[in-house]
């Protein structure tokens, strides 16, 4: 099938009725589902799957699109408006959301991240179709030690993510790893510091640490200063366009960040958890005056959110070109695909190339979609940081309680939530860094599997491996750097 | 004379029966109607675990007398004994409880004394099983090993390739061992990948030479994306019985003797008790005339042609279920039963060979 043919094909059928209306009624339901604490994409697809059997293929591909494509906009409003990551892939975007928003920026917040978001998801989406000649060589030139590097490479952002104090980040980040050895050993499948708790032995879960890290001290402050979230004047409408104006402002973080999301999303088995955390790391790193960041600055919501759309994008290919699905939603969508009859692989590659402009198409009609709807709403939501606390508070508790009981929907995720909350606090108070804590979570496990793998595989003849050398040489390039700012600033 | 009693009898038998049949069907549908059912599931959502449970969920609710809702709730935790452990002590037992598990290894915990150290408080033997199925897995190689694999008989004689597993108790990584072994191939084990999926990017990047996926990873990835590709040959399945379509493989007993091996032993008792089941439980206490309504549902079930149909276009073979507590408890049950002391040293010792 001609590639024009075929994008003219799948795309148009997307205008189609009845494929238009699960495309908006997938928007709507992604929206409400990134609004809510703790749901995400992969809840959605999983709950929506079994409904999509029933419609015809580029019905299904388009509702599930509308619903997976736009969780990351939206998770956006309760991360900036409230503190509380929406979804786990706009974790890294509270840093400097919430601040904007308690210093009355949360308009401009909100429309900074709507702007980049949608660009995220367009340029994923054309970026996918321009990487699929080289998809298969790409995916397969990383192996376990790559894997490993990468994840080494993550773990040293943590100077990044730790407010101008590197060696408070690794002290954090190390007490993350160890916590992340709970649960079952990945090699030995065996119990593993689980003190006999079933609850346990899945290791400890990422979504009520975030949680209770950062939405419970931000409550428990709101609660004992009886203000609302901003204590400064509202002017949403004004700030909306100047968050919109930053975002063209900064278009080259805004790529970048892209870039990174594209790219991390077409790794299998990074994923969404690491992608903000990465891209954020990335523009403390790269950008002037890092010190401005975590203390409400515009750039610190750009590159996570540009970055966590186009991962997106990214998932799709090597989900469709080797059937690896790119992230736990991909392997969804494969289901989806195979159920209809279409393959991954050369199938779907060169005769059904129909689906796959559909499936981009979905994808970044879906962004721009969301994206204007969420700025319509933008002035009337950013009102919710001039509620009185008190009030919030309450909300946003029983959102937090939703939101972790999603992890196991077990009394352990309230356990786990509430001394996270306390840890959070005493963080808090006392200076000390939390973002590190998600990424040691996060990033442990997998540095364990793939360091095992790799002298499992290769002995010691992994470290030569050019990639790998690439890799550890910028890891340690990065390290560098965020010592020397922090020698510098404290000679200062 | 005779004849006409005979007849006359036949017909109070049959209307006797009829009578019985239509009230226990009216007791049956009053019993369920209106009532909301859990189906309780081991693993997260979205996983294969997960969408096979939810499949049979809608699939039973229609073929219950009385219609009941069921509503799946996924209670994932400690790979099965979370849901096992809610099922066996805090379940209802009415018939409105059921659980969707992989049970191996809680099984192999149970018959072998270490459930407490697992955290299983379950007693194995007391939750009925209503429906089950083997899991079936799929060997395959790397179609570039040597002078090449073309099928099963190739790998005589080809040079020693690694096999990719998912941890060296995992049971998937405890049959294929014991199948190359006793088929007496050289492979080089290395495990540690996370799922099928993270295994088979292995297997394309030439990290590993073989894996061994579950039947819907095998059916809708690997065969379009690798055997089509002649990248990758299928060369054994964990099955008693020939399946269609996954030619040149062949059950694995076959696949052991076609190498010169026997299926025979403490190995393949160790492979037979180590094969994975997918099997839907009712807690310990239900009423008995309940569990055989819900047993008669599921027969109905399985011999529905919507049921096959939707079970063929999902997951690309024929159902391949069994319902009733006898026939799961001669398949599966009595089969870990035989897991006594000197089985569960040997399965000990097998698994610490492979952590040498």
């Amino acid at each position: 099938m001609p590639v024009l043919d075929a994008a003219l094909e799948g795309i148009g059928a997307l205008f189609l009725w009845p494929a238009i209306g699960y495309l908006l009624l997938g928007i709507s339901i992604g929206i409400v589902v990134g609004i809510l604490p703790g749901l995400g994409g992969l809840s959605a697809v999983a709950m929506l799957l079994p409904f999509s059997f029933l419609l015809d293929a580029y019905s299904a591909m388009a509702f599930l699109m509308g619903v997976y494509a736009v969780t990351t906009t939206a998770d956006t409003i309760a991360s900036v408006l409230l503190g509380v990551p929406g979804t786990s892939g706009s974790q890294a975007t509270i840093l400097d959301g919430y601040p904007m928003a308690r210093k009355g920026e949360a308009g401009r917040a909100l429309g900074a991240a709507y702007a980049v978001s949608m660009a995220g998801g367009v340029a994923g989406g054309v970026l996918v179709i321009a990487s699929l000649p080289l998809v298969r060589e790409l995916v397969l030139s990383v192996g376990s030690p790559e894997f490993f590097m990468l994840g080494v490479f993550g773990l040293l952002l943590v100077g990044a993510l730790s407010g101008g104090s590197p060696l408070r980040g690794i002290v954090v980040v190390l007490f993350a790893l160890a916590l992340a050895m709970v649960g079952t050993s990945p090699q030995e499948g065996l119990p593993r510091y689980t003190f006999g708790e079933a609850y346990l032995l899945d290791g400890i879960k990422i979504v009520p640490v975030v949680l209770g890290l950062f939405a419970l001290p931000e409550l428990l402050d709101l609660f004992v200063h009886r203000t609302s979230i901003s204590r400064a004047a509202l002017e949403s409408a004004r700030d909306m366009k100047e968050g919109v104006l930053d975002a063209v402002r900064h278009w080259w973080l805004a790529l970048r960040s892209i870039c990174i999301g594209v790219y991390v999303g077409m790794i299998p088995g990074l994923g969404a958890t690491i992608v903000d955390w990465v891209a954020y790391g990335h523009a403390v790193q790269s950008e002037k005056n890092p010190e401005r960041f975590g203390s409400g600055d515009v750039r610190g919501v750009i590159a996570p959110e540009a970055a966590n759309n186009a991962l997106k994008g990214g998932a799709l290919v090597p989900t469709l070109a080797i059937g690896v699905p790119g992230n736990a939603p991909m392997a969804l969508f494969l289901v989806a695909l195979t159920t209809h009859g279409i393959s991954p692989g050369p199938d779907i590659m060169s005769n059904r190339l129909d689906v796959l402009f559909a499936l981009v198409g979905a994808l970044v009609i879906a962004n721009v979609v969301a994206a204007g709807l969420l700025l319509v709403a933008t002035p009337y939501l950013a009102r919710i940081a001039q509620i009185r606390g008190t009030i919030i508070v309450a909300v946003v508790v029983v959102a937090a309680l939703m939101g972790a009981w999603m992890s196991t929907q077990s009394m352990g995720d309230w356990i786990v939530l509430l001394a996270f909350g306390v840890v959070g606090y005493v963080m808090k108070r006392w200076g000390w860094p939390r973002a590190p804590i998600a990424l040691g979570l996060v990033l442990g496990p997998l540095l364990e599997r793939y360091l095992h793998l790799s002298i499992n595989v290769y002995g010691f003849e992994w470290l030569m491996r050019p990639v790998v050398l690439v890799i550890f040489a910028l890891a340690v390039w990065a390290l560098y750097t965020q010592f020397r700012r922090s020698h510098r600033r404290v000679r200062r | 004379m005779h004849l006409r009693n005979s007849a006359r009898h036949l017909g109070i038998a049959i209307g006797t029966l009829a009578l019985v049949g239509a009230s226990w069907e009216a007791t049956a549908q009053a019993y369920f109607a209106g009532k909301t059912m859990e189906l309780a599931v081991s693993r997260g959502s979205g996983g294969s675990q997960d969408r096979i449970c939810r499949f049979m969920a809608s699939h039973l609710e229609r073929s219950l007398a009385g219609g009941p809702k069921i509503v799946v709730k996924n209670r994932k935790g400690g790979t099965g004994v979370v849901a096992t452990n809610w099922l066996y002590s805090q379940a209802p037992r009415d018939g409105t409880a059921l659980g969707c598990f992989l049970p191996v290894r809680n099984y192999q915990a149970f018959f072998s004394g270490t459930a407490k150290k697992r955290g299983l408080v379950a007693d194995m033997t007391q939750i009925v099983p209503v429906a089950g199925t083997p899991v079936v897995a799929v060997g395959y190689v790397r179609a570039d090993i040597g002078s090449g694999i073309k099928g099963p008989k190739d790998l005589k004689g080809a040079p020693a390739f690694r096999t990719g597993g998912q941890s060296i108790t995992n049971t998937k990584d405890i049959t294929f061992r014991a199948v190359f072994d006793l088929a007496g191939i050289n492979y080089d084990y290395k495990t540690g990948y996370q799922d099928s999926s993270d295994a088979w990017a292995a297997v394309l990047r030439g990290e590993v030479h073989h894996h061994s996926s579950g039947l819907p990873h095998f059916m809708k990835v690997v065969l379009p994306t690798g055997v089509k590709t002649g990248k990758v040959t299928p060369i054994y399945y964990d099955s008693g019985i020939v399946v269609p379509g996954l030619e040149p493989a062949v059950p694995t007993a076959e696949f052991i003797r076609m190498h010169g091996g026997k299926p025979e032993g403490p190995l393949w008792s160790l492979y037979r008790t180590s094969r994975a089941w997918r099997v839907i439980y009712l807690p310990p206490g239900v009423p008995e005339a309940v569990v055989a309504e819900i047993e008669a549902a599921f027969a109905t079930m399985l011999g529905d042609k919507a049921f096959i149909d939707a079970h063929r276009k999902s997951y690309k073979v024929f159902p391949a279920w069994v319902a009733g507590r006898k026939a799961l408890d001669k398949q599966l049950v009595s089969a870990y039963r035989a897991l006594g002391p000197s089985l569960v040293k040997f399965r000990k010792d097998y698994i610490d060979k492979a952590r040498r």
